[in-house]
């Protein structure tokens, strides 16, 4: 899958969610509607030989759920499973009471030797139905060594976060610039990679420009684009640095656990028949995120669901407008915040748009780092003078509070055409544009004609291809009339017409002649010079007026004589005509 | 003395008109309910333009029957149940969707309803207004006409051929199709019996003919829906997704007259 495509689904798939993510976080959805979510997290992708790995095996928002199997992997045998545990929380959101269960069991591999092991997918029984985890990977090396030629750090992981917040994690790692001509291989080894339950990873918007960006291998499968950030000077020694990030959505409150994680570097020669390998690694400490539940208290009704530090701008496409024109208010939500998810403010429900009327919204989009709604709106009255404050109640986890962010007054100027009050309404003092009709009292006998019936208008559509395909089809049995020669036969007469008129001479009458008659009988018009009509039809079996055959023979005499004898004058064009036509009419 | 001639003859056509307007009124076959409605009895009105309505020797015409429903439009807005107007209107422009004078009143009724107008002017509505201008008649007869140029088209691509001709049989044949446009409407919504739900609050939509059936929808106020079943006091209807329920006929007002 390239990169675009994943994008795509990606961005698909947080639209989906953002139509679904209110509704989980208000906690909506009953718990025996979710659906169990399965994840599987090896405490670290790098183990030395001899000691043991465990991977927390968890499924969420399941009634019962048992592991079926772990697959056998050679060189990294199952050393046990413990568990479930059940872990149960509640929480009251929106003041709705919302249980939580966790099963979760712990399977411990004692590798046997060192490489690469890849675990295939563990199959469990959830609520009756098999459910499987990802495929896991994990390094298993001799010793770890080099943890002072490379670098590995989080940036900015937050300590805490409250549900709905979004939060990036920004991994710096990179190699000592001595090895940079040895260095062939980074494989980034993050066991939490796409296995964090309770989160929803979120678009992390365009590239920066300018930014070099190249690509790193994750987990030993998947190849994602890090950004270069050159060398730095890291405790008195050069690294080259690259940075990966990565932002995520907290859906639920609890604890996120991000194992040990590690940067896997080096060189990897591969010859025909063996693989040289010399690998080093540089390991960041396991860490936890704690995920809150956002406070009851204080929250207003009007809460939309956002929960981070919103800025946002309006503005209009016009300020002076006409009475009964509409009026676009575009709206942009930027900053750090779950943009993707809140729910769009409503200016129909709000006291202070009574004076428009909303037509709702006629564009709304994601744009990576910010939400943009377009609003088409109506003032239902000139005393309308500004679009007011559309208003959005968000948290604000830095102050701890619910906050309401709002776009500035618009002021505007709205005209009312000569002789109109408005879209005001009766009793709304400015009286109504639209007036009321009288009730009809001449009896309406607009019966016209009666309705075609089904039957002849089916036969109609299907009928008529049919005749048509069946026309075609004769037609064409005589050759086709699109064909040149076709063409030339039904355009003879008016062609002759056309030359007529341009004829100066008695000579170019003739050809004009010659021509028509090559046209008609599809040969050269050199063909007809000279030639005797009647015994060409005799030839060619074909019987053609005599009168008007007789008729064809003397204007060629006749030409022949002004051509050779005479002065080459022209003779009456409404002569060639009438024999033309005959000829026609004759069936030639 | 010619002003005074010309002020003679408007008033001898003032009331030459009124006098023609109040036998037009009097000739009209709902002239009692006419009659009673400006005299304010509008109890009776109704009463009489309801039973025309649902006279059935002689079958009256879609015409006749819209005409109705528009004049018991008017009486609802006297009465100020613009909900109920609304419907009336809806349901006359049924039968007559090209009426202006219902098409106005339908506007101000919603107005006054605080409803979205029935015509938004945008590209979707318009659309809608367009295939719906035309009765069932007027439809089958459009789609008739529809079929003409592609006859003619498709008879000289036959005789002729060429690229020239293939291009305007398809283009023609387009044309059929948005002549047809109409006519599948109607026949698309034949056997349809829409409902309009007439409170003001909206009415909700219940899994079972019971009050303390579930409640598995709400429906707004003025939204249609399509009738699917009854029994007494009760309507199943369609939802938009598909699915069905019951709700309470008093709340509904069947649009088909």
């Amino acid at each position: 899958m390239n990169r675009r495509t994943h994008d795509a689904l990606r961005s698909t798939w947080a639209r989906l969610l953002a139509v679904l993510f209110p509704a989980l976080l208000s906690g909506a959805a009953a718990p025996q509607g979710r659906t169990p979510e399965v994840t599987a997290q090896l405490a670290t992708g790098v183990v030395k030989l001899g000691a043991v790995v465990s991977c927390v095996v968890q499924v969420g928002d399941a009634r019962e759920a048992t592991i079926r199997e772990v697959p056998t992997v050679d060189g990294l045998p199952l050393e046990r499973i413990s568990g479930p545990s059940v872990n149960r929380s509640m929480s009251q959101i929106g003041g709705r009471i919302r249980q939580r269960t966790v099963l979760s069991w712990v399977v411990t591999f004692r590798p046997q030797r060192k490489g690469d092991f890849v675990i295939p997918p563990m199959e469990l029984d959830v609520d009756g139905k098999a459910a499987y985890t990802r495929e896991l990977t994990l390094s298993v090396v001799e010793d770890l060594v080099g943890e002072e030629l490379g670098h590995f750090e989080f940036l900015g992981a937050p300590e805490t976060v409250y549900e709905g917040q979004p939060f990036t994690l920004r991994m710096q790692f990179g190699w000592d610039t001595k090895l940079e001509g040895m260095v062939n291989y980074a494989n980034l080894i993050l066991p939490w990679w796409n296995e964090l339950p309770g989160t929803l990873e979120v678009d992390g918007g365009a590239d920066q420009p300018g930014a070099r960006y190249v690509e790193v291998q994750v987990n030993s499968r998947s190849r994602v684009r890090a950004i270069e950030l050159g060398e730095r000077e890291l405790d008195g020694t050069r690294f080259r640095v690259l940075e990966l990030s990565r932002s995520f959505v907290a859906t639920r409150s609890g604890r996120l656990d991000f194992p040990q994680s590690w940067l896997e570097f080096g060189s990897i020669r591969t010859r025909v028949f063996s693989e040289k390998r010399e690998t080093y690694h540089v390991g960041v400490p396991a860490f936890a995120v704690e995920v809150r539940t956002l406070p009851e208290a204080g929250r207003p009704p009007e809460f939309s669901g956002g929960v981070g530090r919103f800025e946002v701008q309006g503005d209009v496409n016009r300020r002076d407008l006409d009475l009964g024109e509409s009026i676009k208010l575009t709206v942009d939500w930027t900053g750090e915040a779950n943009l993707e998810f809140f729910e769009l403010p409503n200016p129909a429900r709000l006291d202070a748009f009574d004076g428009f009327r909303v037509y709702g919204t006629t564009n709304e989009r994601f744009y990576g780092d910010r939400r943009r709604v377009v609003y088409d709106l109506a003032p239902k009255t000139s005393d309308v003078f500004e679009v007011p404050a559309l208003p959005l109640v968000v948290f604000d986890p830095e102050a701890g509070a619910y906050l309401t962010v709002a776009t500035r007054p618009i002021p505007i100027r709205v005209r009312a055409p000569e002789g109109e009050m408005g879209l005001s309404l009766e009793g709304e003092g400015a009286g109504p544009v639209l007036a009321a009709r009288d009730i009809q009292t001449r009896p309406d006998e607009g019966q016209g004609a009666g309705a075609v019936g089904g039957g002849v208008l089916a036969a109609g559509w299907f009928g008529l291809p049919l005749a048509w395909l069946v026309t075609r089809v004769l037609v064409r049995r005589r050759g086709d009339p699109d064909a040149p020669a076709a063409r030339r036969r039904r355009a003879a007469l008016r062609r002759l017409r056309k030359q007529l008129r341009r004829a100066g001479s008695a000579g170019e009458q003739a050809r004009a002649l010659a021509c028509f008659l090559a046209d008609r009988t599809d040969e050269e018009p050199e063909a007809w010079e000279g030639r005797d009509p009647v015994g060409w039809c005799r030839e060619v079996e074909l019987e053609l007026h005599p009168a008007a055959l007789q008729e064809l023979v003397d204007l060629n005499v006749e030409l022949d004589r002004r051509r050779w004898a005479e002065d080459d004058g022209r003779l009456e064009s409404g002569r060639f005509e009438r024999v033309a036509d005959a000829l026609l009419a004759g069936g030639l | 003395m010619v002003s005074r001639t010309l002020f003679i003859l408007a008033l001898l056509l003032t009331l030459a008109s009124g006098v023609a307007r109040a036998q037009v009124e009097s000739s009209a076959p709902d002239s009692s309910a006419v009659a009673a409605y400006r005299d304010g009895d509008l109890e009776t009105a109704r009463h009489l333009w309801l039973e025309a309505l649902e006279e059935t020797e002689p079958a009256l015409s879609d015409a006749e029957r819209g005409r109705l429903c528009y004049n018991l439009g008017n009486l609802a807005a006297r009465e100020e149940a613009h909900l109920e107007a609304v419907a009336w209107y809806t349901a006359s422009l049924r039968l007559r969707p090209r009426d202006p004078d219902t098409w106005a009143n339908l506007e101000l009724a919603r107005q006054r309803a605080e409803l979205d107008p029935a015509d938004r002017g945008d590209l979707a509505a318009t659309v809608e207004r367009l295939l719906g201008s035309w009765t069932p008649a007027e439809a089958s007869w459009l789609a008739l006409l529809g079929l003409l140029p592609l006859t003619v088209c498709l008879l000289l691509e036959a005789l002729r051929g060429g690229r020239r001709w293939r291009w305007l049989a398809l283009l023609a044949a387009g044309l059929t199709l948005i002549c047809a446009g109409p006519w599948l409407r109607h026949a698309l919504g034949a056997g349809d019996a829409p409902q309009m739900v007439l409170a003001t609050d909206g009415a909700g939509v219940h899994a079972e003919p019971r009050a303390d059936a579930e409640r598995i929808a709400e429906l707004d106020a003025a939204e249609v829906v399509l009738r699917t079943d009854g029994l007494p006091e009760w309507i199943e209807v369609q939802l938009d997704d598909d699915r069905r329920g019951w709700m309470r006929s008093e709340g509904l007002f069947p649009l088909s007259r």
